[in-house]
């Protein structure tokens, strides 16, 4: 549609972050001077237990805030995987938990899926709940659709007043993510 | 909070909230329900922090009179909903209106009727465009269709309800007011110079004649009458003022879009990809629900004797009714084609196109 | 000459537009007593119900807010958080206060909103004509119950300070009546020290009063005030049902 725009699904379970993905990238897009819109699911769907984010970034101004299908894709737990799968247009870039996710899971074989064994990983680090900003450093360094450094300022902001004392710990496992392909 | 000016990263139904804080609200009552409770959530800590009144009612019902109590009492006072929540407050609402309290009222609109979904819709329109309630009067109604949009207007609408002495709603959807956007949290900036002064406020009446806020007018007989005329007077006066509009592309258009809100961004990626492809179509946007926009439209009618228009609804054919009045004595009804989703679904940049195609090959 | 008593200054001298032997005249005159002894007059927002006591602005000099049916606890509940240092009086009917807001009462008396609350039950709709009241009793003919209230369908007819007593921030309840000079007395009693609470931020009172509608009801005034001796106050016994100041 209209201009460039990068469609990105964020998915996984309620705690593991996703909400929090989708406003370290769009605070990191008011740092890199882009546009942003982003759209978490609510209400009975989200008791269910699964949240949803879907965040557009371009250097135009973005109109439809519907997004049927998306173009880069940051799964972190197997039901997510299937449930959303379909959604993701040919060929884009999908990141995926695979301490969570067997990718023989989706049927699509015309995705760019890249594994990341993020829980582990995060656990190593020493905080589980990491786990969705080293998957965002493997996707910003896979994609480059945003500077790291304005990751940095993202995370900078989505940790600030009472959060602060997690900024670090975050911003180590944004660089482990990014460090590691 | 974030420095003046600088953009921050909010929700829709967040961002109305901060708006109200803002623009000097005192008092802040609702009961939760789905797709606007993050409005409550936000100011239940907010207003605390400002030492402000948030009371989180035992229904819609009480919430929209605590709204009339505070406005009587002369303070700044907002409350918010969905639409089956906004049902229930009609009650409340054309007592306010009559009472002539200056209120916010926002409104999240959900799918309908019944208790329907919490998926975004416009179906809401003629209940907020018409009154809603029992009884002749009319609301301001204004329609945000981005987060920024949402919290300025938001401030805008309590000077609004100051000025004219009446309940002003954002009509927000579930779409825009789950929306994360950056925007730009500018400080309160009044819309008029001086507002009138709340001399008809309950304070007790210490040092002059009682006030009495009143809705019963049995005695003289035309009383009743006498208000209404007055009510629609002023409607008359804001319908002059304060019809709110932005247009694109509309000069030397094929079809003109007409549509408002959330519909009205689906609309324009669509457009986009159209012009993209040669012909023109442009997009009438309207900002005011009520009083609708009409001198605008009519002048692009006007300029543009040709032109067919396409109203795009998240309803089955409301804000329709409106186009057709403002252009019934220069666009025959045969040049105006409808496209609208209920049930809380929505058209998309898609079928949006499609539709263009159909009119512009009829 | 000694002036023994006069009208209240509080309250208008055109008259009202009550009925021959209506309860609503002496609870106002109380008010007003109320109000001038106390000083109230020019601190007070008063809240009119939808009922007979609709144009309540017109008998007394003071603040007033007329309500939609049953909604009085909800703007009072405004009034106090806008202006905690004014005096706030809740008027309400039966019908208002138990049937079409019973939901507001019950949340603002939970919540231990410091206000005063006075209830009149008459145990019928006057100003509609006579028609059944959640408080009508058990047997009583009324143009909606034309052979008589019957529990079965119709249930029994509910005790305010009763169902509210069991509300822990509720402060002072007591039910009175009218009906006699020495029960006027008590229910000035009751009034003064319900006013007196919200003064002093006690918090929640309430008084029920128990009232005559002649014209409701079919009958005599006298008989109406026997009405209340022998039928009101056996199924409504008078009396404090909290006061925990």
């Amino acid at each position: 549609m209209a201009g460039k725009e990068t469609k990105i699904l964020i998915a996984g379970f309620g705690g593991q972050g996703i909400i929090l993905a989708g406003n370290v990238l769009a605070y990191a897009c008011i740092d890199a001077g882009k546009n942003v819109c982003a759209m978490a699911s609510y209400g009975a769907e989200v008791r269910g237990g699964t949240a949803k984010a879907i965040i557009s970034i371009s250097d135009e101004q973005i109109d439809s805030p519907i997004i049927e299908t998306v173009n880069l894709a940051m799964i972190m737990n197997a039901p997510s995987f299937v449930r959303y799968s379909s959604s993701i247009e040919k060929d884009s870039p999908v990141i995926v938990n695979s301490s969570m996710i067997d990718q023989g899971q989706t049927e699509r074989s015309d995705l760019d899926i890249l594994g990341v064994d993020a829980t582990n990983l995060a656990i190593k680090i020493g905080n589980i709940k990491v786990a969705n900003i080293i998957m965002l450093g493997v996707m910003i360094k896979k994609t480059g659709i945003l500077d790291p450094d304005s990751i940095t300022g993202g995370l900078k902001r989505a940790f600030s007043g009472s959060k602060k004392g997690l900024y670090y710990i975050n911003e180590s496992a944004f660089r482990s993510g990014y460090d590691l392909y | 909070m974030a420095t003046e000016n600088k953009k921050v990263l909010m929700k829709g139904n967040e961002a109305v909230g901060e708006a109200a804080i803002r623009a000097g609200c005192q008092c802040y009552f609702a009961y939760p329900i789905t797709p606007q409770t993050e409005t409550p959530e936000y100011l239940s800590r907010r207003m605390e922090e400002e030492n402000l009144v948030f009371l989180q009612a035992e229904s819609e019902v009480a919430a929209i009179n605590m709204v009339f109590g505070a406005a009587a009492a002369g303070v700044r006072v907002m409350t918010s909903s969905s639409s089956p929540g906004m049902s229930l407050k009609q009650e409340g609402i054309s007592y306010i209106a009559c009472a002539e309290m200056p209120c916010v009222i926002i409104n999240v609109v959900r799918g309908g009727p019944g208790l329907g979904n919490i998926e975004a819709s416009q179906a809401d329109y003629f209940q907020s465009t018409r009154g809603g309630g029992h009884g002749d009067y009319r609301c301001i109604v204004l329609a945000p269709n981005s987060v920024q949009e949402s919290y300025d207007m938001t401030v805008q609408a309590f000077d609004l309800a100051d000025y004219y002495r009446m309940p002003v709603f954002i009509q927000s959807d579930g779409i825009i007011g789950q929306l994360v956007e950056p925007f730009v949290m500018g400080p309160y900036t009044p819309m008029f110079d001086e507002l009138p002064p709340k001399e008809w406020a309950l304070t007790g009446c210490a040092g002059r004649e009682p006030n009495v806020i009143r809705t019963l007018f049995l005695n003289p007989p035309d009383g009743l009458e006498k208000q209404n005329v007055r009510l629609y007077e002023k409607y008359d006066r804001i319908e002059a003022e304060q019809q709110w509009y932005e247009d694109y592309n509309c000069d030397g258009a094929e079809v003109v879009i007409i549509a408002y809100g959330c519909a009205s961004r689906i609309a324009r990626s669509a457009i986009k990809t159209h012009n993209g492809n040669g012909s023109k179509v442009g997009m009438f946007r309207p900002k005011t629900l009520w009083p609708w926009p009409k001198k605008r439209l009519i002048e692009i009618a006007e300029n543009n004797p040709k032109v067919k228009f396409l109203v795009i609804e998240m309803s089955m054919g409301q804000m329709i009714e409106d186009v057709y009045i403002s252009l019934m004595d220069i666009v025959p009804k045969s040049r105006i084609a409808f496209y609208g989703i209920g049930g809380g679904w929505h058209p998309t940049p898609d079928s949006v196109y499609e539709k263009i195609q159909e009119v512009l090959a009829e | 000459m000694k002036v023994l008593k006069t009208q209240p200054k509080s309250i208008t001298t055109e008259g009202t537009k009550y009925c021959p032997g209506c309860g609503h005249g002496i609870v106002l005159r109380l008010i007003g007593e109320i109000v001038d002894e106390l000083g109230l007059r020019e601190k007070m927002i008063l809240t009119a119900p939808v009922g007979c006591a609709v144009v309540l602005y017109d008998y007394i000099t003071c603040d007033v807010i007329e309500c939609p049916h049953g909604r009085a606890p909800a703007i009072g509940t405004a009034l106090k958080r806008v202006h905690p240092d004014k005096f706030i009086l809740i008027y309400q009917g039966d019908g208002d206060l138990a049937a079409i807001g019973a939901a507001e009462i019950i949340h603002a008396a939970n919540r231990g909103e410091n206000m005063s609350v006075l209830f009149v039950n008459n145990a019928i709709y006057g100003m509609t004509g006579g028609q059944m009241a959640p408080t009508t009793l058990i047997g009583q003919k009324t143009t909606t119950s034309p052979t008589g209230r019957c529990v079965k369908g119709m249930g029994k007819p509910i005790r305010v300070c009763e169902l509210l007593s069991s509300l822990e921030e509720t402060k002072y309840l007591e039910r009175t009546s009218v009906h006699s000079a020495r029960n006027i007395n008590k229910t000035k009693a009751a009034i003064r020290k319900a006013f007196v609470n919200q003064i002093n931020g006690i918090g929640f009172s309430l008084v029920e009063i128990l009232s005559m509608c002649p014209v409701g009801w079919r009958l005599s005034p006298r008989d109406s005030q026997s009405f209340i001796e022998e039928q009101m106050t056996d199924y409504f016994p008078l009396g404090v049902y909290k006061d925990t100041d």
